[in-house]
């Protein structure tokens, strides 16, 4: 067994669970779950043996590639089907197939009642397929089929309960607005072929990047802007966010997998992949820095009034991406993975654990019909609280170290701007995750008084994952980001952090395009006071939090005042109720392109039908008359025809005397 | 004058004697009528190439007598016309050519 | 009653061809050849537009009659006294007498039709006469290179060539009338009724 089997069937492990479960799926019932989780399990398993080999140098500086076969063998067109290994995959391939199989654990509990149970595991191992094909693909059109495969899945498992007409809606919606992006990333991968001529990822940067004298047919900033508007659709970033929200209809293992761990990811993946482009065209970067922390800001401040959990932790989705975002425009490409991964566990487990509180109180998303469950469902409180502390950058939580280190390098990096708003974002995340917990769990419940004896714990089957999850959430942060003994020397590295050392092969190429030194990390200078200014500001948004919404947390008790929320809500109107109304985006989108979309429309299909038609028949009807006037000539009678002959020869006649004479 | 003896007057009168069965042969509506006129138009034509074998001296007798051949194929002409006009009456009971009107679109 | 009308339109027949003849011979100074002339065109021209535009079409073919036997006299004037005895007895003597007997079969009992003309009388009348001018302007522009004067052919010497240099048109002529004669008759044939 050597990395060239291995690596395929990471991939292909999920793809054979699919087919399987989706050919007998129907026929096994409640056992439909058996073939799919073993098949994500052993891809598991497999993952772990590749990162680590990846990880401990096993693959050297420039990564593995494992070719399959020739794709495609079009003389100047040539693209492989190959895989492609590198200690960038590895840490997406972390993040994909531990989370994936949490997820697949938990929703043999939570899926349990459902009759599309089959049909359930045979998506979530699809998607597992086309994520794990878009993280090892070796080429740009390999991403992009499983670009694209990953919408499909996505489509599928947010219409899930199909027969729900809003999640329909949802479901397409995300498809259409994601492919709003995907025309931008198609065009970019064509600009790629035009410019290098091979759609190899690394070969083609390589080539990208070298030229720095001649002059590409199209510029290269204009190639990262496009490949930035691929990311923009599936990582919901400003103006394409308005899916992620109504992603929401979906399933709760299907919130956590897709959108919050995996397919959001690959926004980040996708620019973190191509950083060397990036870093040759300043203003791209500028423009991702910029589009990243303003839908950061826009999904906070959204979040802060959302009743519905799963909303909540939807636009704290988006702002969190807005932050790997932002890291990757300014640079910070080490900082925005590390969030990535520790934002997968993160959030994956409180979109579980949301899961496990709505099945708890019998399908009620509404927080206002919550509070007080904290000592009825106990792991699923606890998790969750674990979960919001590392959300709200506490330390020592995996939460805070992604989050300061991408506050540090936007600071360092000179972005002032992006870090101050970072930071404002900082404080309206814990702010409102801890809003959250404080409706959820504490105070006096508000639960339908039917619903109250039947809260119940969610079985251990549901409960296991969310362990499991809170434990990288704990713990990842230290792991990765210790700079020095006893970690770093386990795995050979020195200086700013595991991570970092792991993808310093990764961004070596970009760092130096722009120019950028990896400091030396000043615990006693810069980095302390911002570290400092983080905590302080973390704790800021916890203490208003429990001010207005109510804290238990061992001996700490106070009470929530609603009314004081209420008179706060009411001093700003007008922010309440356009944070209320998600600003209005949906409803600027629908007039747009429905409404004078709409008209443009119809304009278009009168002018099809009357103009263009018009001609068309115009033309026949044109034929039709003058032959019809034609025929006119053949009377039947004889002396007519004699007439013409007559005029005919008086006209030759005529012609030729004039010639003649003249 | 010299009228007699001037060939562009036969041929002068030959041509109007030519326009004028042209003319009989185009606006006449009874069959007859037409082959009337178009008797008038083959004696114009004979009158013409009489008047060149009187003239020109290469034509001396040819002209002759190639209007006696012009005379025997219009006597030809005619026998057959007129039987076929007898025919059609027969069959369409009217002799107006501008009834006889089965080819019509 | 009757004959005295046929008298006078005969009288003013005969005036209005005799008038421009005179006229030439007297005030032209032409010779009578060229009065000759002038009075069997005119009557040859008045009777062939008798004979387009007549509406009893008996007399318009009795018009022709006259306008073949005027043709004849001018045969005569330019010397081919052989073309005008032919044009005698095959045009009067035969065709006319044809197309007399066709129209005899061919009336209807219901008299001349109401429209002599046709609807394109105009365009055909303009037609015929651009056709004329056309005719006049294109021969008296071209050098015809004749002689000043008529020559008259002698019958003999026709005959001569006739019979030897021309014979072979003289019998496919004879063969063509023939067949025409055939082909009449069975054209003209009433359909049998079988048996």
């Amino acid at each position: 067994m050597n990395m060239d089997t291995l690596i395929p069937l990471i991939a292909a492990l999920p793809m054979g669970g699919f087919l399987f479960t989706a050919v007998v799926g129907r026929r096994l019932g409640k056992r439909a779950h058996i073939v799919p989780v073993l098949a994500v399990g052993l891809s598991w398993v497999i993952a772990m043996v590749v990162v680590y080999t990846a990880l401990t140098g096993g693959f050297g500086e420039g990564g593995q590639t494992v070719k399959l076969w020739d794709w495609i063998p079009a003389g100047a067109f040539q693209v492989e089907a190959a895989f492609f290994v590198d200690n960038l995959t590895a840490a997406l391939l972390i993040v994909v197939t531990t989370v994936g199989l949490l997820v697949h654990i938990y929703s043999i509990g939570y899926m349990s009642h459902d009759p599309g149970y089959w049909r359930f595991f045979a998506y979530l191992n699809l998607f597992m397929f086309s994520m794990l094909l878009l993280v090892l693909g070796d080429s740009w059109l390999t991403v992009f089929v499983a670009w694209e495969l990953v919408g499909l899945c996505s489509y599928l498992l947010i219409g899930f309960w199909y027969r729900k007409n809003s999640a329909a809606l949802a479901s397409k919606k995300a498809f259409i607005v994601n492919r709003v992006g995907d025309v931008g990333f198609a065009l970019g991968i064509m600009a790629i072929w035009v410019n290098t001529g091979t759609l190899n990822i690394r070969e083609s940067i390589d080539v990208l990047t070298s030229h720095t004298l001649v002059a590409f047919p199209i510029p290269v900033g204009l190639i990262a802007l496009l490949i930035f508007a691929g990311a923009m659709g599936k990582s919901a970033q400003f103006p394409l966010h308005v899916w992620l929200p109504d992603a929401m209809e979906g399933p709760t293992p299907v919130s956590a997998l897709i959108h919050a761990a995996t397919m959001v990811n690959a926004g980040v993946y996708l620019v973190a992949r191509a950083n060397p482009i990036f870093a040759s065209a300043p203003e791209a970067m500028v423009v991702v820095a910029g589009i990243g922390i303003f839908t950061a800001l826009l999904a906070a401040s959204i979040a802060l009034t959302q009743t519905d959990i799963k909303r909540v932790l939807a636009y704290s989705t988006l702002s969190q991406l807005g932050y790997m975002f932002a890291a990757l425009g300014v640079g910070a490409w080490t900082a925005a993975i590390f969030h990535l991964m520790a934002q997968g566990f993160t959030k994956g487990l409180l979109f579980l654990a949301s899961g496990s509180v709505i099945h708890a109180v019998h399908d009620e998303q509404d927080m206002r019909k919550m509070g007080g469950l904290a000592k009825k469902i106990p792991h699923t409180y606890r998790t969750m609280l674990i979960g919001s502390i590392g959300m709200a950058g506490i330390p020592p939580l995996a939460g805070f170290f992604s989050k300061d280190e991408i506050l540090g390098e936007t600071f360092k990096a000179g972005f002032y701007w992006v870090w101050a708003i970072g930071v404002i974002v900082a404080i309206m995340t814990a702010f409102y995750m801890f809003r959250l917990i404080g409706l959820t769990f504490w105070g006096e419940s508000r639960v339908d008084k039917a619903v109250e004896p039947k809260i119940h714990e969610s079985p251990r089957v549901m409960t296991l994952p969310l362990w499991l999850l809170a434990i990288p959430s704990l713990l990842l942060g230290l792991f990765l980001a210790w700079p020095g003994p006893p970690l770093g020397p386990l795995f050979g590295q020195h200086g700013p952090g595991l991570l970092a050392g792991w993808l310093e092969p990764v961004y070596a190429h970009g760092l130096e395009i722009l120019g950028h030194h990896e400091a030396e990390f000043a615990i006693f200078g810069i980095d302390g006071v911002l570290i400092l200014i983080s905590i302080a500001v973390a704790t800021a948004g916890v203490l208003a939090a429990w001010r207005l919404f109510g804290v238990e947390i061992g001996g700490l008790r106070r009470r929530g005042q609603p009314e004081r929320v209420q008179a706060l809500s009411a001093r700003v109107p007008f922010l309440y109720r356009a944070s209320l109304n998600k600003w209005w985006f949906d409803e600027l989108n629908h007039l747009v392109f429905i409404v004078i979309g709409g008209r443009v429309a119809a304009f278009l299909w009168w002018f099809d039908a009357n103009v263009v038609d018009g001609i068309v028949n115009g033309i026949g009807a044109v034929t039709r008359l003058s032959g019809g006037g034609l025929a006119r000539i053949q009377t039947g009678h004889v002396q007519n025809y004699a007439l013409g002959i007559a005029i005919g020869l008086i006209v030759m006649v005529a012609s030729y005397a004039l010639m003649v004479s003249s | 004058m010299g009228l007699a003896n001037s060939l562009d007057a036969y041929l002068i009168l030959a041509g109007v004697l030519f326009a004028i069965g042209t003319f009989g042969f185009l606006a006449r509506r009874n069959a007859i009528s037409m082959l009337m006129s178009i008797e008038l138009m083959l004696n114009a034509v004979n009158l013409a190439i009489v008047a060149f074998g009187s003239f020109i001296p290469n034509l001396k007798a040819d002209g002759s007598i190639i209007a006696l051949m012009v005379m025997a194929v219009a006597a030809a002409e005619a026998t057959v016309g007129l039987a076929i006009i007898i025919a059609i009456y027969r069959n369409r009971k009217t002799p107006l050519v501008d009834e006889y009107d089965a080819m019509r679109r | 009653m009757r004959g005295w009308l046929y008298l006078l339109g005969a009288a003013i027949a005969g005036a209005v061809v005799t008038t421009p003849a005179l006229l030439v011979f007297v005030l032209g100074g032409g010779s009578v050849d060229d009065a000759l002339f002038v009075a069997l065109g005119t009557l040859m021209l008045v009777s062939a537009l008798l004979v387009v535009t007549m509406r009893d079409i008996i007399q318009c073919g009795l018009a022709m009659i006259v306008a073949f036997l005027a043709l004849a006299g001018i045969y005569v004037v330019v010397g081919a006294p052989l073309v005008a005895a032919a044009q005698v007895i095959v045009y009067i003597g035969a065709i006319s007498v044809l197309i007399l007997f066709a129209i005899m079969l061919t009336q209807s009992k219901a008299g001349p039709a109401r429209l002599v003309f046709q609807t394109q009388a105009a365009p055909a009348a303009v037609a015929a006469v651009i056709l004329a001018v056309l005719i006049t302007l294109g021969v008296s522009a071209t050098d015809w290179g004749e002689t000043a004067e008529r020559a008259r052919l002698a019958t003999d010497t026709l005959a001569l060539i006739l019979f030897q240099d021309y014979v072979l048109p003289f019998e496919v002529v004879s063969v063509l009338l023939l067949a025409a004669v055939i082909g009449g008759v069975f054209i003209a044939k009433r359909e049998e009724d079988p048996g």
